[in-house]
C-alpha cells in the first residue's frame, strides 16, 4: 500500500498503568482475601442487623455476587470491582448501613426485566 | 452483657484491622495445657468470646510435647478428613487422601478458599496466602499442618 509505504508508522505501545495490582496473580490474590473477609463478617452482619436471614441464604449471595464477574479477565477492572467490595465490606462492618441497605442485596422487589420476545411484547416494549 | 459486648467490639475491631490490609496476617495462639477441652471440639465462628480468651493466654507457654497432646498425625488426618467430610460440596465417596480438591473433586478457588477457612477455625491459626494456594489435596494440608504443629509446638483447641 503506497500510502502506509511512504511513512514509517511507529506504533506506541500503551501499557495501562496499574490500579493496584501489578500481576494476574496479585489481582487473585486480593480476590480471594476478600472473599475470605466477606465470609467471615457474614454471621456478624446477621446479629448486628437483625436482618431476616439465614448464614446459607447470605453465603449463597455471597458467591452468587462474586460468580457474577468470573469472566472479567482485566486486571484493573478487577482492581476496581475488589476496591468496591472493600468499601461495601467497610461500611456494612462499621454498621454504617441500615438493616434496608443489607436487604437490598437479595433484591426482593424488584421484579425482572422480560428478556424474551413474548416477554416484551406483553409489556408493550418494542423489540 | 457488658463483657460480652466489649469482647464482640474488641473482636470486631481485630476483624476491620485486617479488612484494610489485603493479605491474612498470620496469627497463631497459645493455650495453656489444663484449659484444653477436648481436642475435636470445633470452634465456631460465633465463638468469638473463646478466641479472645485464648489470645489473652499467649503469654503462658505450653510444655506439652506433640503426641502426647493429641497432635499426633492420625488425630491430625481424622480431623482434617471430618473438616472435609463436613463440606456440602464434597461428596464423600470420591474423597480419599490424595484426591485433588481442583480436579477430582470439583471444586472452584472459593471452595477451596472455604475448605481452607474450615480448617483454620478447626485448629485454630491463619493459612497465609502463598502457602493456601499450594494446599491442594487432603494430604498436603496434613503435612503441612504437621510441620506447623512442630514448629510452635502449640496445644489446638
Amino acid at each position: 500500500m503506497s500510502s502506509a509505504g511512504g511513512t514509517l508508522i511507529r506504533q506506541a505501545v500503551k501499557e495501562a498503568k496499574p490500579v493496584f495490582s501489578a500481576t494476574s496473580e496479585d489481582a487473585r490474590r486480593r480476590v480471594l482475601n476478600l472473599y475470605r473477609a466477606w465470609f467471615r463478617q457474614l454471621p456478624y452482619i446477621i446479629r448486628e442487623y437483625d436482618v431476616p436471614l439465614t448464614l446459607p441464604m447470605c453465603r449463597r449471595k455471597l458467591r452468587e455476587n462474586f460468580e457474577k464477574y468470573r469472566q472479567v479477565n482485566d486486571i484493573r477492572v478487577i482492581d476496581l470491582l475488589v476496591a468496591k467490595g472493600q468499601m461495601e465490606l467497610v461500611e456494612t462492618a462499621h454498621m454504617w448501613k441500615q438493616k434496608t441497605h443489607v436487604m437490598d442485596y437479595f433484591k426482593q422487589t424488584v421484579t425482572p426485566k422480560p428478556t424474551d420476545f413474548l416477554g416484551k411484547f406483553f409489556d408493550g416494549k418494542e423489540p | 452483657m457488658l463483657g460480652i459486648c466489649r469482647t464482640k467490639a474488641s473482636l470486631t475491631l481485630q476483624r476491620l484491622a485486617k479488612l484494610n490490609s489485603f493479605r491474612a496476617l498470620s496469627s497463631f495462639t497459645v493455650v495453656p495445657k489444663f484449659a484444653l477441652p477436648s481436642s475435636n471440639k470445633h470452634i465456631s465462628t460465633l465463638s468469638g468470646i473463646s478466641q479472645h480468651a485464648i489470645q489473652r493466654c499467649s503469654q503462658w507457654r505450653c510444655y506439652a510435647s506433640a503426641s502426647s497432646a493429641g497432635l499426633s498425625q492420625d488425630k491430625i488426618t481424622e480431623r482434617v478428613m471430618t473438616v472435609i467430610k463436613l463440606f456440602e460440596k464434597i461428596s464423600a465417596e470420591k474423597l480419599t487422601i490424595e484426591s485433588h480438591f481442583m480436579k477430582e473433586l470439583g471444586l472452584d478457588s472459593l471452595d477451596h478458599v472455604e475448605l481452607l477457612m474450615a480448617i483454620e477455625d478447626e485448629f485454630g491459626f491463619e493459612i497465609p496466602d502463598q502457602d493456601a494456594e499450594k494446599l491442594n489435596k487432603p494430604s498436603d494440608i496434613i503435612k503441612y499442618l504437621c510441620e506447623k504443629m512442630e514448629d510452635r509446638q502449640y496445644v489446638c483447641m
